[in-house]
C-alpha cells in the first residue's frame, strides 16, 4: 500500500541524515547558537602591560617562584624607597619583604639587608614600627633547619640593631639572647646544647665572627645606657633627648608606647610551669628597664658566655679577636 | 512645739491595750519634749510610771516587754522621769529579770524566751548607763541595786554571754570596787566558758569574754606576801600590778606550745632559734590563774588532734590582744620585747628551715596535717604583731623590720626551688594573707622609703596580684578532661553520659564557678601598692603586672558599678605621678578612665594653668631707695583721674625700665608738693626683691609680690582699682615672666590713692 503524506513525514523524522564530503555536520533545527561577545578580558598572572611607576603592583613579585625576580623586585623597592620612604606603600612594602629573612636564596637576603639599610638610613622609625614582625622572622631564621639561613640571621639582627636598638632590645630581650646562644651552638636555658644547631662542628670561622657581632651588639645595647656606650660624635643625642631626661608626661615618641602592658593580648597561661620553671619565668619577665636586663643576663646567659669565649679566644683568628673585644665589654659592664 | 498634745494619762490608759503599730505610736509620742514639764510630775507623770510599773509586774510576757520598751524609751527622753523614777523602773526590770533567770530553762523553752531576756538585758543596760555619770541619782538608785544586780547577771552570761558579757564589761570597768565581792564567781564563769565552749562562741563573742577576763584584773591586789618582799617592801606597788601579773601568765604559756612543736619540726638545725626559745618568758611564780586551761592532748596517729596547737595559739592570742589593747584607768606596762620574741619564734616555725623530725617522714595523713597548721601558727605570730603594731605603731619602731624579714618566712615556696612560689597554697592561705598585707601597710606607713629589705616586698606584690585574680575552681577539670575522653569508649558510655549531665555546666559556663574578691580587699592591696610604687622604683616586670591590674580592675570595677572605687583612683592617680622607669606615663589611659570624675590632679596635668587668685601679702619696704623712686614716679601721674590704677601699672613698666639699668639709677631726692598721706593708707606696695635675669628672655625677670591691703574702708572705686590693676600687671608679667612662680612672687607697691573725700577714711587703715 503506498504510504500517506503523513506516514512519509514520520518516517522522515527518523531518517538518518547522511553526511556529506568536506561538508560540515548540518545544524539540529532546534539548536542554540551559545556564541557571545565580552567586552574586555581579564588575564590573571600576567602582567605583560606594566606601568612602570606603579609600585604596589610589583609586591607580589616578592613572591615569586623566580630567585632572580624576588632579587630584581629588591632592588627596584631599594632604589625607590627615597620617593616611597612617607607614603602608604612602606607598610605592605615591609610586611611582605621580610618573611624574605627565611629565604632560600642567599642573594635575596642579602638584597633585603639592603633594602633594610636603605630604609633605615633615611627613616629609621618605619622599622621601629615593625620590629614584632622582624624580631618574629628573626627567631624563625634563627631557628631554620637550613644551616645557611641560620647562619645569615644574624646578619638581619646586627642591621636591625643599628637602627632600631632601643625597641629591640627592650621586648625581645631573653628571646634573642636565646636565639643567638642556639645559633653559636651554645644551648638555650633550659634546653640541651646541641639542640638548635643544624650546622656541624666545623663551622665557618667568617659566620661564628659574625654571630660573635652580633652578641656583641646585643649586649652593648641591652645592658649598657646611652651615657656609658659614648655616644658617636656623627650622631650626637642631643641631651634633652637622652633617656635621663624624658619626660613620661609628652606625647610620646615611640610607637605603640603601651604594648608592653599586654592590655589587649591575651597571655598564653604556661601549661607546665614544672616543667621548665626558669625558662617560664624567664620568658615572662617585662625586661623594659635596664636593670632587669642585666640582672638576667649576668645570672642566666654570663656564665655560659665567658665558659665558651675562652675557647675561641684560644682558638685565635678573627673569631678569637672579635671574642676578646666581647669579652672585654662584659667586664667592662658587669663589674 | 504646739500647745495642743496628747495627755500623758491618755497614752498611759492605751498603753495597756496597745499592740504593734498603736503601741508605736505611744512610744513615738512619749519621746516628745513636751512632757518635760515639772507640773505634769505629780499627775501625769507618776500616774504613767505606776502603769508601766504594772506592767513590768505582770505575769504577761508581752507586758512585761511593753513595759521594758516604755521604760527605756522614757528614761532616755525624758530626765525628769529618769531622776524620780528611775531607780523604781530598775529595780522592778532586775527583779523581773532575776525571777526569770532562776527558771532560764523554762523560759528559752517557749518561743519568745530569747528575745525577752535580750529586752530585760537590754533595757537594764540602757537604764544604768543613763544612770551612771549622774551623781546623785547613781549613788541613790544604782550603786546598792548593784550588788544585787551583778550575781544575777553572772549567772545569765554562762547561758547568755553575748547578751551579758558586754554589759559586765561596763560595769566592771566602772565599778571595779562593787564588783570586787563577786569577782572569784565571774572568774569561774569565764574559765568554765573559756576551757569548754570558746569554740562554739561567736568572734565577737570570744572576744568579749576575753576582755571580760582581763578586766578582772583591773583589781589591785595588796601588796604580796612572798617572804622576800620585807626587803623590798619600800619599793613602790605600781597600780597595774595585777594587769601585769595576769599579763604576763598569759604570755608564759607561749613557751611549752612551742615546745610542742619542737617535737614536729626539727629546733637543732638552728641556734638562734633555739636561743629565742630559751629566752621566752616563763612564768615563774607558778600562779594558779591559768592553770585552767587543760593540757594539750595531741596524737601522731591522730593527725587532727595535731589542729589543738594553733586553736591554744589563738585562744592565747586572744587573751593577750585583749591585756594589751583595753582602756584601764592606769598606765600598764607592756612588754613589747617579749612580744615580739614570741612573734618571731611563732613565725619561724615553718619548712622553709628547718627540716621535719625524721620519724615523721613517712606518714602521708601526718605530713598533710602538718603542711595545714604550720602556716595556721606562723599566722598566730602575725595576728600578734598586727594587734600590737595597731595599737603601738610608733612604739615598736625598732621591731619593723624584723617584722618584715620574718613575714618572708611566711611565704610558702616550691619544694625543692629556691624562688618559687608556691601559689596554690597561696591561694589556701587568702585570709592570712589579708592580714599580712593590713600589717605590712601599717608598718610601712611608719617606715616609708627607710626601708631597705625590698626583696620581701617583691614577694608580697607576686602573691598579691595571683590573689586578686579571680579564683576559678574548675581549672584542674580541664587537665583531666582528657583522660576521661578515653574512659568514655568503653560499654558505660551511656552511664557515664548520665553522670557527666550535671557536669556539663562546668564545661560550657566555666565562668561561672569562680570566686570574686570583695572591694575590701581590693582597698587593702591597692594601699600596698601605693606605698610600694610611691616609696620604690620597681623593676619593670612587677610595675608592669600592677600597671596592668590596676587598668583591667578599674574598667571592670567602672562597668559593673559605673564609678571606679577611691582606692583605684588613689592607685591611678599614683601611678601616674610615679612612672618609674616607664618611657611614658599611663597619663592617657588614666584620664579616659577617669573621664568624668573631675579629679583635681588630673585636671593639672592636663590642663597646666596659672592660678587665678594671686597671694596677696603685706609687707614693709626693704629697698626705701627703690620705692621712693617709684613714688616719685606715680607721683607725676598724680594729677590723672580714677584710672590711676593705669598708670600704676605704667609705672610699673618704667619702673621695671628704670631698674634695667640699675647701676647707673641716681635716685632723685624727692620733691612732694602734694601731702603725702602716710604709709598706713598705702593699698598696694610695690617692690622689687630680686632680679633674676635669664638669657634671651627678657632684660629682666624680677620676682615681684603683689601686695595689697583690701580694708572694709576703701570705697568701690578703690576695690574696682586693684582688681583691675591685678590684671593689668598678670599681663604685663605673663609676657614677661616664665613661670607661675613670678607672677605668685610680684609684689608691687602702690602708694595711697588720692580720693576727693576718701582721704580720711584711707588715712585710717593700719599696716
Amino acid at each position: 500500500m503506498t504510504k500517506s503524506r503523513k506516514q512519509k513525514q514520520k518516517k522522515q523524522d527518523f531518517l538518518r541524515k547522511k553526511l556529506k564530503v568536506g561538508k560540515p555536520k548540518e545544524r539540529a533545527s532546534n539548536a542554540t547558537s551559545t556564541a557571545f561577545v565580552s567586552k574586555t578580558i581579564s588575564i590573571r598572572n600576567q602582567h605583560l602591560d606594566q606601568d612602570p611607576h606603579d609600585l604596589t603592583k610589583r609586591l607580589t613579585l616578592l613572591k615569586h617562584h623566580n630567585i632572580n625576580v624576588r632579587k630584581e623586585t629588591l632592588i627596584t623597592f631599594q632604589k625607590s624607597i627615597p620617593s616611597i620612604i612617607n607614603s602608604r606603600l612602606m607598610t605592605p612594602l615591609l610586611t611582605q619583604s621580610i618573611p624574605l629573612i627565611c629565604d632560600d636564596s642567599q642573594q635575596v637576603r642579602q638584597g633585603l639587608i639592603d633594602l633594610i639599610d636603605e630604609i633605615g638610613s633615611h627613616d629609621a622609625e618605619i622599622l621601629k614600627l615593625h620590629c614584632n614582625i622582624f624580631v618574629l622572622y628573626i627567631n624563625m631564621a634563627m631557628t631554620h633547619i637550613f644551616s645557611q639561613i641560620q647562619a645569615d640571621s644574624t646578619k638581619f639582627l646586627s642591621h636591625l640593631l643599628k637602627y632600631c636598638s632601643d625597641e629591640v632590645v627592650r621586648k625581645s630581650w631573653v628571646k634573642l639572647l636565646n636565639g643567638v646562644f642556639g645559633v653559636l651552638g651554645w644551648g638555650q636555658v633550659g634546653k640541651n646544647e646541641g639542640a638548635s644547631v643544624v650546622q656541624t662542628k666545623k663551622r665557618n670561622v667568617k659566620y661564628v665572627n659574625i654571630h660573635l657581632n652580633a652578641l656583641y651588639t646585643l649586649v652593648e645595647y641591652g645592658c649598657q645606657d646611652e651615657r656609658a656606650r659614648g655616644v658617636d660624635s656623627d650622631t650626637t643625642v642631643p641631651f634633652e633627648d637622652s633617656s635621663d631626661l624624658r619626660n613620661p608626661y609628652l606625647i610620646p615618641d615611640c610607637p605603640q608606647p603601651f604594648e608592653h602592658l599586654k592590655l589587649f593580648t591575651r597571655e598564653l597561661k604556661v601549661k607546665d610551669p614544672a616543667a621548665n620553671g626558669t625558662n617560664a619565668t624567664l620568658l615572662s619577665l617585662a625586661t623594659q628597664d635596664i636593670e632587669t636586663r642585666r640582672a638576667a643576663f649576668s645570672e642566666q646567659f654570663l656564665p655560659v658566655v665567658l665558659k665558651q669565649i675562652e675557647i675561641i679566644i684560644k682558638e685565635g683568628g678573627e673569631c678569637g679577636k672579635t671574642a676578646n673585644n666581647l669579652k672585654k665589654l662584659l667586664a667592662k659592664v658587669f663589674d | 512645739m504646739s500647745e495642743e498634745f496628747i495627755a500623758a494619762s491618755t497614752l498611759a490608759k492605751n498603753l495597756e491595750f496597745a499592740k504593734g503599730n498603736e503601741f508605736h505610736t505611744i512610744l513615738t509620742t512619749l519621746r516628745s519634749p513636751v512632757y518635760i514639764d515639772e507640773q505634769l510630775l505629780k499627775s501625769e507623770l507618776s500616774f504613767l510610771v505606776t502603769k508601766i510599773l504594772k506592767l513590768i509586774r505582770s505575769s504577761n510576757d508581752f507586758d512585761l516587754w511593753k513595759g521594758c520598751h516604755t521604760s527605756v524609751v522614757v528614761c532616755a527622753y525624758n530626765p525628769l522621769i529618769l531622776s524620780t523614777h528611775g531607780g523604781q523602773l530598775l529595780a522592778a526590770i532586775y527583779s523581773r529579770l532575776e525571777q526569770k533567770t532562776g527558771f532560764y530553762s523554762s523560759v528559752v523553752s517557749s518561743s519568745h524566751g530569747k528575745q525577752l531576756f535580750d529586752t530585760l538585758v537590754s533595757s537594764m543596760a540602757v537604764i544604768i548607763d543613763l544612770v551612771k555619770n549622774k551623781p546623785t541619782l547613781s549613788r541613790e538608785a544604782l550603786v546598792p541595786k548593784l550588788k544585787a544586780i551583778i550575781p544575777t547577771l553572772i549567772t545569765l552570761s554562762q547561758y547568755e554571754p553575748e547578751l551579758v558579757l558586754p554589759v559586765l564589761k561596763k560595769i566592771l570597768k566602772r565599778n571595779t570596787t562593787t564588783f570586787k565581792p563577786f569577782v572569784n564567781k565571774f572568774r569561774t564563769v569565764l574559765t568554765s566558758l573559756i576551757k569548754s565552749d570558746y569554740a562554739s562562741l561567736g568572734s565577737k563573742t570570744q572576744i568579749l569574754v576575753c576582755e571580760n577576763f582581763a578586766y578582772l584584773h583591773l583589781l589591785k591586789i595588796q601588796a604580796s606576801n612572798t617572804s622576800d618582799d620585807e626587803s623590798q617592801a619600800h619599793h613602790k606597788v605600781y597600780p597595774d600590778a595585777n594587769w601585769r601579773t595576769g599579763l604576763l601568765t598569759i604570755l608564759s604559756q607561749f613557751k611549752p606550745i612551742i615546745q610542742l612543736c619542737e617535737e614536729i619540726l626539727d629546733f637543732e638545725q638552728d641556734n638562734e632559734l633555739q636561743k629565742l626559745v630559751k629566752a621566752l618568758p616563763i612564768d615563774t611564780e607558778s600562779n594558779n590563774e591559768v592553770e585552767f586551761l587543760p593540757k594539750l592532748k595531741l596524737d601522731f596517729n591522730a593527725p587532727l588532734t595535731l589542729w589543738e596547737i594553733p586553736q591554744r595559739l589563738s585562744l592565747l592570742v586572744d587573751m593577750l590582744v585583749a591585756f594589751i589593747s583595753l582602756p584601764t584607768p592606769f598606765p600598764i606596762r607592756v612588754p613589747l620585747g617579749s612580744i615580739n620574741s614570741v612573734c618571731e619564734v611563732l613565725l619561724s616555725v615553718s619548712q622553709k628551715y628547718l627540716p621535719l623530725k625524721k620519724e615523721l617522714r613517712r606518714d602521708n595523713e601526718l605530713n598533710g596535717s602538718i603542711n595545714n597548721i604550720l602556716p595556721q601558727i606562723q599566722f598566730q605570730g602575725i595576728r600578734l604583731w598586727e594587734n600590737v603594731v595597731s595599737k603601738y605603731g610608733k612604739c615598736g619602731l625598732s621591731f619593723f623590720e624584723g617584722i618584715l624579714s620574718s613575714i618572708e618566712l611566711f611565704i610558702p615556696l616550691k619544694k625543692k626551688s629556691n624562688n618559687e612560689i608556691d601559689f596554690n597554697v597561696v591561694g589556701s592561705l587568702k585570709y592570712e594573707f589579708f592580714t599580712v598585707f593590713r600589717l605590712v601597710n601599717m608598718i610601712m606607713s611608719h617606715l616609708g622609703h627607710q626601708l631597705n629589705t625590698v626583696s620581701v616586698v617583691s614577694q608580697l606584690i607576686d602573691v598579691a596580684l595571683f590573689l586578686s585574680r579571680d579564683r576559678t575552681l574548675v581549672d584542674s577539670l580541664f587537665k583531666i578532661r582528657k583522660g576521661n575522653l578515653k574512659q568514655t569508649k568503653t560499654k558505660q558510655s551511656k552511664k557515664n553520659k548520665n553522670n557527666e549531665g550535671a557536669l556539663s555546666d562546668i564545661f560550657t559556663h566555666p565562668e561561672l564557678f569562680v570566686f570574686k574578691n570583695s572591694i575590701n580587699w581590693f582597698n587593702e592591696i591597692n594601699e600596698f601598692f601605693i606605698t610600694s610604687l610611691n616609696n620604690w622604683i620597681l623593676p619593670s616586670t612587677p610595675h608592669i603586672q600592677i600597671l596592668k591590674y590596676s587598668i583591667t580592675q578599674s574598667l571592670r570595677l567602672k562597668e559593673e558599678f559605673g564609678y571606679i572605687p577611691e582606692s583605684f583612683v588613689n592607685l591611678l592617680r599614683c601611678e601616674v605621678l610615679h612612672p618609674g622607669n616607664e618611657r611614658v606615663s599611663i597619663l592617657p589611659i588614666a584620664i579616659s578612665l577617669l573621664k568624668n570624675a573631675n579629679d583635681d590632679m588630673f585636671e593639672l596635668l592636663c590642663h597646666p594653668k596659672v592660678p587665678v587668685g594671686m597671694i596677696y601679702q603685706l609687707h614693709k619696704p626693704l629697698d626705701l631707695g627703690e620705692q621712693e623712686e617709684e613714688e616719685e614716679e606715680d607721683m607725676s601721674e598724680r594729677g590723672n583721674s580714677l584710672n590711676e590704677s593705669y598708670s600704676h601699672a605704667i609705672a610699673d613698666t618704667k619702673a621695671f625700665k628704670a631698674l634695667d639699668n640699675l647701676e647707673n639709677v641716681v635716685i632723685p631726692e624727692p620733691e612732694r608738693t602734694v601731702s603725702r598721706p602716710v604709709d598706713d593708707a598705702a593699698v598696694f606696695k610695690k617692690r622689687s626683691v630680686e632680679e633674676v635675669s635669664e638669657g634671651e628672655i627678657t632684660s629682666m625677670n624680677k620676682k615681684v609680690k603683689i601686695v595689697e591691703e583690701v580694708t572694709l574702708e576703701t570705697s568701690e572705686g578703690t576695690t574696682v582699682e586693684t582688681i583691675v590693676a591685678q590684671t593689668e600687671v598678670e599681663v604685663k608679667s605673663a609676657d614677661e615672666s616664665e613661670g607661675e612662680e613670678d607672677e605668685e612672687d610680684e609684689e608691687f607697691e602702690i602708694p595711697a590713692i588720692e580720693l576727693s573725700g576718701d582721704e580720711d577714711e584711707d588715712g585710717d587703715n593700719d599696716e
